[in-house]
């Protein structure tokens, strides 16, 4: 299996608290750069405020006519002589992929970066097909060599330090001399660009992702800083695009509104390198581009958020910067999400994809500070989404009977004033019994949060006895 | 069939049916002219000589090489001068500059696509824009694509006077005939940031991007 997962976290606990103890990964996460680089170019853009209420306003637009919108997109396409594969699930995505490579006599099919293609687990469909895939962002083709999903949606292999690329390099590029000095990127950079580059030239497929789709003219736009997605898609014979279906916009201006938040709350750029918009197959005069154009367009869960507050999250345009600003993402990195989003997206997202069942743990990993969505380009009230899937894990009885019990009792208290106040009460004396210097290392039932912290003690009476002692009726 | 399946989870999610006739049409509209755009002060101009300064301002510091030419004619030696070693062998050009004197240039070149060794490649924009300093590349029969991407040196020819002010007006340029079937924007040499965060250049596209300005207009 190369990179991808099934999405579907395993044990969020269990592997966050192996994320915090795990040294490399930590230093990883310290060389964080994203969220100082995105403040100074939002500084630069006075406009800012308002350009995210727009970009708001557009998405929100476009996904309450959601379906009308598909269907001219779809329309477009096919006017331009490419097809569109509608796929209801990750399976139906994988196989309408498969379709396309089997029908053009695809041996290797080399990908631009695609978020959708990790979700429906591409490469290991691809290769159990006996199509090889090749990774052609240089994050992606790191952790694909690592076998290993990506850690964050815009730098898949921030997990990895230089050593750790140059050991893959070393042990994938046998046919380059061993001793070969690898301990510069710029070295690191270069030995990529020429494995990879005879790739392009000999795939019979070639797979980008889209980070908007237009649907006045049924094309897929792109924004790569390596130009990798370009040679992907202007070399190979047959150029497919995955995307979700909440990446629609109606017309090319309007992705140009969004181009200008996309790459200042990535990088802190003011546009990426290469915007690429790919409008159907070659035409009649073109002396080069792809012969056949094809978009795989993925519902895969994403239509479940539509009926409530949770439509919101189809606004995400996956820039990342939720990611840089979060707290918990900033301690654990990606992986510990189990699944192709992490952070705050991935929280909101992962449970409409992969079932809340499965994604339970994933709503409840905040600390609800509010970062994420103060620094959201399309103003997503992530914190709020989230609560919203709390709500429906207690409805639904999927959090674990001790969280259960404690609300229950909770409930109880709270109906019943009197027994609060002396519930509360007890509580404030005993704490303050087992503190240490106005400080507990250690508290009854909170192993688990004093194991990293300190919670300091009670200093005196509580609210409620100060707010009565001012003379005040309850 | 999932398209029907797709658009009923949409249409029940939503709590309704297929648009109404009006709200179709109201999509319609939003689809056939676009609203007006919300332009930053970046992209705003007091005259054509501060949009052109922007550009050369913000293109150079993408990383990009910028040369102002006067005429079309003096290009292919101003080509040659900023090759230098690396003109020598053929390099690869768009047919829309087969007309200029490329060899009284000292300069080989082959109108066409990419081939695999070229060292670099001269092709010809639509636009540049002030906003992002970027140059608009569309693709067409006197202009492939792959040339934008291959070699390791882009040359790209600009008239002055194509210059834009906004990412709008940079679209609004490379599809004045129609929408081509692909557009590029481009802002300066490839490049990668990630291994630990570095920036490095030249990652798979071309390694430098060399920008003539071609013509005087604005100063
Ligand atoms: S939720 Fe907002 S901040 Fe996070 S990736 Fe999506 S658009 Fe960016």
């Amino acid at each position: 299996m190369t990179g991808s997962i099934a999405d579907g976290p395993a044990d969020f606990r269990r592997a966050a608290v192996a994320a915090l103890a795990d040294p490399a990964l930590q230093q990883a996460l310290g060389r964080n750069g994203f969220a100082q680089r995105r403040a100074q170019a939002i500084a630069a853009l006075p406009e800012y405020p308002e350009l995210r209420a727009a970009a708001a306003a557009l998405k929100d637009h476009v996904l309450d006519h959601l379906d009308h919108y598909l269907e001219r997109f779809a329309a477009a396409v096919e006017a331009a002589g490419g097809v569109v594969h509608w796929c209801d699930d990750a399976e139906s995505a994988v196989a309408a992929v498969l379709g396309v490579a089997r029908a053009c006599g695809a041996r290797t099919a080399t990908k631009g970066k695609s978020m959708a293609g990790e979700e429906i687990g591409l490469n290991a469909a691809l290769e159990a097909a006996g199509i090889r895939p090749i990774e052609t962002d240089l994050g992606e083709y790191i952790i694909q060599l690592a076998h290993e999903p990506p850690s964050h949606i815009i730098a898949p292999a921030s997990h990895k330090s230089m050593a750790d690329v140059a050991g893959l390099f070393r042990a994938h590029h046998r046919d380059r001399p061993a001793e070969r000095p690898l301990d510069q990127a710029e070295i690191l950079v270069d030995e990529a660009r020429t494995i990879l580059r005879p790739a392009y030239g000999v795939a019979g497929l070639g797979i980008t992702g889209a980070n908007f789709l237009i649907a006045e003219s049924g094309s897929a736009v792109i924004v790569t800083n390596e130009g990798n997605g370009d040679l992907t898609q202007a070399l190979a014979p047959v150029h497919l695009v995955v995307a979700g279906i909440e990446k629609l916009v109606p017309r090319l201006e309007d992705a140009a509104l969004l181009l200008r938040l996309l790459a200042r709350s990535a990088t802190g750029q003011d546009l990426t390198v290469y915007t690429t918009v790919a409008s159907g197959p070659r035409r009649h005069a073109d002396p080069d581009g792809p012969a056949a154009f094809h978009v795989v367009l993925i519902d895969n869960g994403r239509t479940a958020l539509m009926g409530d507050a949770r439509k919101a999250m189809l606004r995400c345009i996956r820039c990342g910067a939720c990611l840089n600003h979060c707290p918990v993402y900033g301690q654990i990195g990606g992986h510990p999400y189990g699944a192709t989003y992490g952070g705050p997206m991935g929280q909101v997202l992962t449970p409409a994809l992969a079932g809340l069942g499965a994604a339970r743990d994933l709503p409840q990993a905040s600390t609800f500070c509010g970062r994420c969505a103060e620094v959201c380009p399309v103003a997503i009230p992530l914190p709020d989404l989230m609560r919203h899937w709390r709500d429906e894990i207690h409805q639904q009885a999927l959090d674990p009977p001790r969280h259960r019990l404690a609300l229950a009792l909770w409930l109880w208290l709270a109906r019943r004033p009197r027994f609060y106040r002396l519930a509360v009460r007890a509580a404030s004396f005993g704490l303050r019994a087992l503190a240490r210097g106005g400080c507990l290392t250690a508290a009854p039932f909170a192993g688990g949060w004093t194991r990293g912290r300190v919670l300091p003690a009670p200093t005196g009476p509580s609210f409620f006895t100060q707010y009565r002692s001012g003379g005040n009726e309850p | 069939m999932s398209r029907e399946a797709i658009l009923g989870r949409i249409r029940a999610q939503l709590k309704r049916g297929p648009l109404e006739p009006a709200q179709a049409a109201a999509c319609d509209r939003r689809l056939a002219a676009a609203p007006a755009a919300l332009l930053p002060r970046m992209a705003q101009f007091a005259d054509r000589q501060a949009l052109t300064a922007a550009f050369c301002q913000r293109l150079t510091a993408g990383g990009a090489e910028l040369r102002r030419v006067t005429a079309w004619p003096a290009v292919p030696a101003t080509v040659a001068a900023m090759l230098g070693p690396a003109g020598r062998p053929a390099l690869g050009l768009a047919p829309a500059l087969a007309m200029l004197d490329w060899a009284a240039a000292g300069l080989t070149v082959v109108p066409g696509p990419a081939r695999p060794a070229q060292p670099a490649a001269i092709t010809k924009a639509v636009a540049g824009i002030a906003e992002t300093g970027s140059v608009v590349l569309a693709s067409g029969p006197e202009t492939p694509v792959t040339l934008n991407f291959l070699p390791d040196i882009h040359v790209v020819c600009l008239e002055a006077a194509a210059l834009v002010a906004s990412l709008e007006d940079g679209f609004g340029a490379a599809r004045a005939g129609g929408l081509p079937r692909s557009i590029t924007l481009i802002g300066g040499p490839s490049r990668t940031a990630d291994i630990e965060q570095r920036m490095v250049m030249g990652a798979h596209g071309p390694r430098r991007l060399v920008v003539l300005l071609v013509g005087d207009h604005g100063g």
